[in-house]
């Protein structure tokens, strides 16, 4: 069976909104030994994205948007349940999305995969207000800082909270994922380390931190 | 597409006059939407409840994002957002005027609530934009 026959088998169930149906194949593709990364990034993102361009096109409803969303979820939080971390690295990450940004799939899997390699993960999930990351920030120490950013509608309240960040915790690394754009990016390089194309080249990042020493707090 | 590589010029738009508009947005956003009930045009829209919010959400997310383009000099974000949501809106039975109409609102109620400041730059990016969007759909029509 071909990565695409998997993702149309999920699709199916996922676009109807039949939990049991998309559990029992995450099940069984478990049993098969299918790694998380080709999960996410072949078959439930895709699915997501199926579902979203549904909406867009007025094939599905919001509520069938949701339903799907609340499914890989699910998932995703059944994969962190069951997920075997690696011994701890010794380093924190705080993940979340950017203020105004309410789409937090992304943010979750990149939660489940470092934590997977080791890491001790924080993750607020959607949009949160500024003042509150920071407070968490300056609490945690986080080494590394994730964010999710879709908008352009974000860019003046991101600019703010990254500029903070930067001035609050200036060895904490920041990465930004979700930002395909290349004058977003420019306008946001200053407070940056990282751009993520990809889970796997966020994760790639990750580890090269994770390989430097720990810092003296 | 030729509308699509022409280059609509945000550049021109003075500092000052952003944050003028910033403290306006409201004002020009309740003026927009105004607009758009009061067009004959779109008495369908207004009179379906669903369609009518999408309108008004539609104007409201534009309206961030024409500031947040003019502030960083993004004109790709814009584009890329009236892109997406002629798609959004074309698939829910919106009239193909009904961003050039959006676009001409927000030039008008700019004018309008900008009287202090030069709203003049602005009016051309977004003469700019309404040129685009009609040369979009005579393609389109073509």
């Amino acid at each position: 069976m071909t990565r695409n026959d998997q993702l149309s088998m999920f699709t199916e169930p996922l676009l109807a909104g039949d939990r049991r149906r998309c559990f029992a194949l995450v099940e069984e593709w478990e049993q098969q030994q299918l790694p998380d990364e080709l999960l996410y990034n072949d078959i439930l993102i895709p699915a997501l994205a199926q579902v979203g361009t549904g909406w867009e096109e007025n094939s599905q409803s919001i509520v069938s948007e949701h339903i799907a969303t609340q499914i890989v979820k699910q998932i995703l939080a059944y994969k962190a349940f069951r997920g075997k971390p690696a011994a701890r690295n010794g380093k924190k990450a705080l993940i979340g999305c950017v203020p105004n940004e309410y789409h937090d799939v992304a943010s979750t899997i990149l939660a489940n995969i470092l934590e997977r390699e080791g890491w001790e993960v924080f993750h607020y999930g959607n949009s949160v207000p500024t003042h509150d990351i920071l407070q968490s920030a300056s609490a945690l120490q986080p080494d590394l800082v994730c964010f999710t950013m879709k908008s352009v509608g974000s860019m003046e309240v991101t600019e703010h909270l990254l500029r903070d960040l930067r001035a609050l915790l200036p060895s904490t690394r920041v990465m930004i994922g979700g930002l395909h754009m290349p004058g977003l990016r420019a306008v946001l390089a200053p407070f940056v380390d990282k751009f993520a194309d990809s889970f796997g080249d966020g994760a790639d990042f990750a580890r090269s931190i994770a390989a430097q020493p720990s810092r003296v707090a | 597409m030729e509308a699509v590589a022409e280059p609509i010029s945000f550049g021109a738009i003075a500092a000052q006059d952003i944050e003028e508009f910033q403290k306006q947005k409201e004002k020009i956003l309740s003026a927009v939407i105004d607009r758009l009930d009061h067009n004959e045009a779109f008495r369908d829209i207004v009179a379906d409840p669903e369609r009518a919010r999408l309108a008004k959400e539609c104007a409201k997310i534009f309206m961030e994002n024409l500031q947040a383009t003019m502030k960083y000099q993004l004109p790709a974000a814009l584009i890329e957002y009236l892109d997406w949501l002629r798609n959004f809106l074309t698939h829910r039975n919106f009239p193909s005027s009904f961003i050039p109409s959006l676009l001409a609102a927000t030039r008008t109620a700019t004018h309008a609530f900008m009287e202090h400041c030069d709203s003049d730059t602005i009016a051309e990016a977004l003469r700019q934009l309404q040129q685009r969007e009609h040369s979009l759909s005579m393609e389109a029509e073509a």
